[in-house]
């Protein structure tokens, strides 16, 4: 009998494993993240300032000694820049951004905290990965709104039944005031695995119930018991069984001769109609319905776009090979943040190209580490329809690669943010492209002559409508002042272009070239005056965004001007702006609020209610 | 009687110094009993105007600001003296250089330090461009760096503030001031956008740059001008011989103290002829006296 082996089992036991106590660990080193404030030739603002212990929390606010990231609530995605979603089926929790970040040793998760220092709240998820591209979920919680205040994060999370030193955590920050910032993360867990321990306490338990039912002696069979009654139920119950088989067996018969029910009267169309409502995975869970709901729910009509992003943690080569046959007729897929830590292969990728790639408009391999020279080459000979490539902080891709790509002329939007484009490949295939519309070069350092990038920017992109050269320290004002030949612009981003810190006549040539301006983004060009500001406000009425972070001498008299006369305005950044008064800001706030106004601001370690503990 | 209580002022600041430095140097106790070679430094110093400072920071006197750190492979001193002809501009000089010798040694301890000083220095520099809240002001910045592996010190100086290495009562090592014209030394600086054309400003590969062998027991002073303008080298070094060798850092601190005390006393001096009004009369300006200035003096001594 079973018991007894439980008995047994219970009385050789000794409980061991008390002695496993989490310990504590701060991130030693950075693995990867999706996107940084800073640059990476800078600490100020990067992500690897999250590493080892909190340097500034209890303190609150903007601090270069944090991890910032790019973006902040709503305004990126109402900017012109705005990428078009695909696959919008998709549910759950969206995240925007991740860092994924590794710790000296390997632990069984206990608890993980986040000394978030600005703006928190925007922390979504949680894993925890093994570095090989197992990935487990440890928490997940919608983005909060939790006020003022440094607090230390610390969610309830899940057991994992493996070892891990890798955290991976996603940000959705689009209910925030303005940018979040993280001064480290902390990391308890032990060496013993805590769900055996768990484990262990429901023997303990069973051995507990065991021994009460042992003293109850029901297994002593009592001297008058009915051995006719008990014999005549046992008979009845095999009667009974053998009509359930019956049952059974005629009910599988029929389940089998059926097909789809109702749906096998409505026209396939309207089947693939209903169909296309569905995110990817329901879509794969239908095809093992049956025969008919696998013709219909693998139809290629219904993968022309392809979202993978949100199912990073689970995308490997296999899901490419699943998905290549039903992508015949395949015009947009987002490939972000998968394939990472050995998942895909870039030989994977391209077979997957080969064969899919011929109707790709738009292909999205953001944070994609495996895409080398090769996969962007196969990119240039199968994708010829290219209109968008975005391929932010993909660091493998060398000269050779970026040169492939001005075989393409239909190129409308690049997304090179953070990569090792140069400027030669760059203008030659800016000189192939005359329709593109958007262009990210935030942050690629190995731009050596961004005047030269600019002057054929403004030579042969007319159609041109958005620019990030964000942190591209080599732009000078003759760029911006050939930017301004391109008419047609309505967002620009020079923000921390600390080579246009005197701009001289450029602003000027800016404002009147590009009327249809909404959005401009200037922050830390510290040469910025009330004279290279005037310009936009008589010449460029449209404008909703506008970003003066750090220019030191704009005056208060200016920024009322800026707030009276343009109508249309909804942020405006004057943080750290040396001359702008807080009082004056609070009076404007309640005099404008339509208008965003942002102020930046840092304060001392004083307690907030907002604290958690 | 003001002038007691000044003294007394002065001697409280001093021990103020010395505790809290002494008690950092037991801290890193356990570290010195690997024998690896390091560096055993103490800090005293003060600011120019005593009165008006309310508040000591940490890591700073005046406008002077300085840092020690300490890696694996590295201990890691530096002194920088903000330029005070910024208070005009409506700038606090310290700022600038309290950001330059913080930015140095959080590189230093997080170990993004590639182990020379002038490196260092630009990066800290560039890490003023990068910050949000603009850092303006100027600064003479010296750092310098002794390798435990090679039991070798690597310097880089801009600037008039400096340092001299002693063995048994001899110089054997010392920085070269670095100077445009008379007063107006080499300076790292982040001018107004609106005033960099007519402000003077040196990158930070102008650095002098130099690498000595140290021996064990050699003393290393690394101070600003304050302390070079006023006190006589023969009196320096005069005190310097005294902790040869010195492993005890009471004693050291003693001895900062000793030297930042007389500094200090020299440089309200009116009639003294401080090193600063001998070369102001070489350059035919006839002065007398110290030089009231902020005052830091890193005091160490090498063990090998």
């Amino acid at each position: 009998m079973v018991d007894v082996d439980i008995w047994e089992e219970c009385a050789l036991r000794t409980f061991d494993g008390e002695e496993c106590t989490g310990f504590p660990q701060y991130v030693n080193e950075v693995i990867d993240f999706s996107s940084q404030y800073g640059s990476d030739i800078s600490i100020s603002y990067t992500a690897y300032n999250i590493t080892g212990k909190p340097s500034k929390y209890p303190d609150y606010g903007d601090f270069p000694q944090a991890f910032v990231m790019r973006t902040y609530g709503k305004w990126w995605y109402d900017a012109p820049s705005r990428p078009e979603p695909i696959m919008t089926q998709n549910f759950g929790i969206q995240s925007q951004d991740y860092i994924d970040v590794s710790f000296e040793q390997k632990v069984y998760p206990e608890q993980v905290t986040l000394y978030e220092t600005y703006n928190p709240g925007s922390v979504v998820r949680i894993w925890a990965g093994d570095g090989s591209g197992k990935w487990k979920l440890l928490w997940e919680g919608e983005p909060q709104l939790v006020g003022h205040g440094s607090r230390k994060f610390s969610p309830v999370i899940n057991q994992i039944d493996f070892m891990t030193n890798l955290l991976r955590v996603e940000f959705n920050h689009s209910k925030l005031d303005y940018y979040t910032e993280l001064d480290a993360i902390l990391l308890v867990g032990s060496h013993c695995n805590n769900a055996a321990k768990a484990s262990n306490n429901i023997q303990k338990d069973l051995c507990k119930i065991a021994s009460q039912i042992k003293a109850l002696n029901i297994d002593v069979v009592s001297d008058y018991m009915d051995m006719t009654t008990t014999l005549y139920s046992l008979t009845s119950l095999a009667q009974q069984y053998s009509s359930m088989l019956d049952d059974i067996n005629q009910e599988i018969e029929l389940s089998s001769r059926t097909t789809s029910g109702p749906f096998d009267s409505l026209p396939d169309e309207t089947v693939l109609r209903i169909l296309s409502n569905l995110d990817l995975v329901s879509l794969c869970r239908c095809t093992k319905v049956n025969k008919h709901f696998y013709r219909l729910a693998s139809d290629a009509m219904l993968h022309t776009a392809i979202n993978l992003k949100p199912y990073w943690h689970s995308v490997n080569y296999k899901t490419l090979e699943y998905l290549s046959p039903r992508c015949k007729y395949l015009q947009k897929i987002d490939l972000s943040w998968c394939g990472n830590y050995g998942q895909i292969s870039p030989m994977q990728f391209i077979s997957f190209i080969e064969k899919c790639g011929k109707q790709i408009n738009n292909l999205r391999l953001d944070c994609c580490k495996f895409i080398n020279d090769d996969c962007v080459k196969q990119i240039a000979v199968s994708c010829r329809n290219l209109k968008e490539l975005s391929i932010r902080n993909c660091l493998k891709i060398s000269r050779e690669g970026f040169e492939s790509l001005a075989s393409i002329s239909t190129f409308q939007r690049l997304d090179f943010y953070r990569t090792g484009i140069e400027a030669d490949p760059l203008v030659k295939l800016l000189e192939q492209n005359p329709n593109l519309q958007h262009i990210n070069l935030g942050s690629c350092v190995s731009l050596s002559s961004m005047d030269t990038v600019a002057q054929c920017l403004g030579a042969h992109n007319h159609e041109l409508v958005s620019v990030d050269f964000w942190k591209t320290y080599s732009l000078t004002p003759l760029g911006v002042k050939a930017l301004a030949n391109c008419s047609k612009l309505e967002e620009v981003d020079l923000g921390w272009c600390l080579g246009v810190s005197i701009p001289g006549e450029c602003m000027m040539a800016l404002a009147t070239g590009c009327r249809k301006l909404r959005k401009l983004f200037l922050a830390a060009l510290r040469g910025i005056t009330d004279r290279d500001l005037a310009p936009f406000m008589e010449n460029c009425p449209h404008l909703q965004q506008v970003d003066l972070l750090g220019v030191r001498s704009i005056t208060p008299f200016l920024c009322l001007r800026f707030l009276e006369t343009m109508k249309e305005l909804q942020l405006f950044d004057i943080s750290f702006c040396d001359q702008i008064q807080d009082e004056v800001v609070q009076e404007w706030r309640r005099c404008f609020p339509k208008v965003s106004i942002k102020r930046s601001s840092q304060s001392d370690g004083i307690p907030s209610p907002f604290q958690h503990y | 009687m003001q002038s007691i209580t000044w003294t007394g002022r002065i001697i409280s600041r001093a021990l103020w110094n010395g505790i809290s430095n002494y008690s950092t140097t037991t801290a890193d106790s356990p570290h010195q009993k690997k024998r690896d070679p390091h560096i055993l430094s103490v800090v005293s110093g003060f600011p120019k105007e005593l009165c008006k400072s309310t508040k000591l920071r940490k890591g700073q006197f005046g406008d002077d600001a300085w840092f020690c750190a300490r890696v694996k492979a590295a201990d890691v001193l530096g002194v920088a003296d903000g330029v005070g002809g910024w208070r005009n501009y409506g700038i606090d000089p310290g700022e600038f250089s309290s950001f330059l010798m913080k930015t140095c040694e959080r590189l230093v301890t997080s170990g993004r330090f590639n182990g020379e000083p002038a490196n260092l220095l630009a990066r800290s520099y560039n890490e003023l461009l990068e910050n949000k809240q603009p850092v303006l002001g100027s600064s003479t910045a010296c750092v310098l760096v002794l390798n435990r592996a090679t039991s070798t010190v690597y310097t880089a100086n801009i600037g008039d503030s400096g340092f001299v290495i002693v063995r048994h009562g001899v110089v054997v090592h010392r920085s070269e001031e670095q100077q445009h014209y008379f007063n107006t030394p080499y300076q790292l600086s982040l001018p107004p956008p609106d005033h960099s054309r007519s402000v003077l400003s040196d990158r930070p590969e102008s650095a002098n740059t130099t690498n000595f062998r140290v021996e064990d027991g050699d003393v290393i002073l690394l101070a600003t001008d304050g302390v070079f303008d006023n006190v006589p080298d023969k009196i320096l070094l005069n005190e310097l011989s005294r902790v040869q060798g010195e492993r005890d850092p009471v004693k050291l601190q003693t001895v900062a103290n000793s030297i930042a005390f007389m500094a200090r006393k020299l440089a309200f001096d009116e009639n003294f002829m401080s090193p600063f009004s001998k070369s102001a009369r070489s350059y035919g300006i006839s002065v007398t006296g110290g030089k009231p200035d902020d005052i830091t003096v890193l005091l160490a001594t090498v063990a090998l």
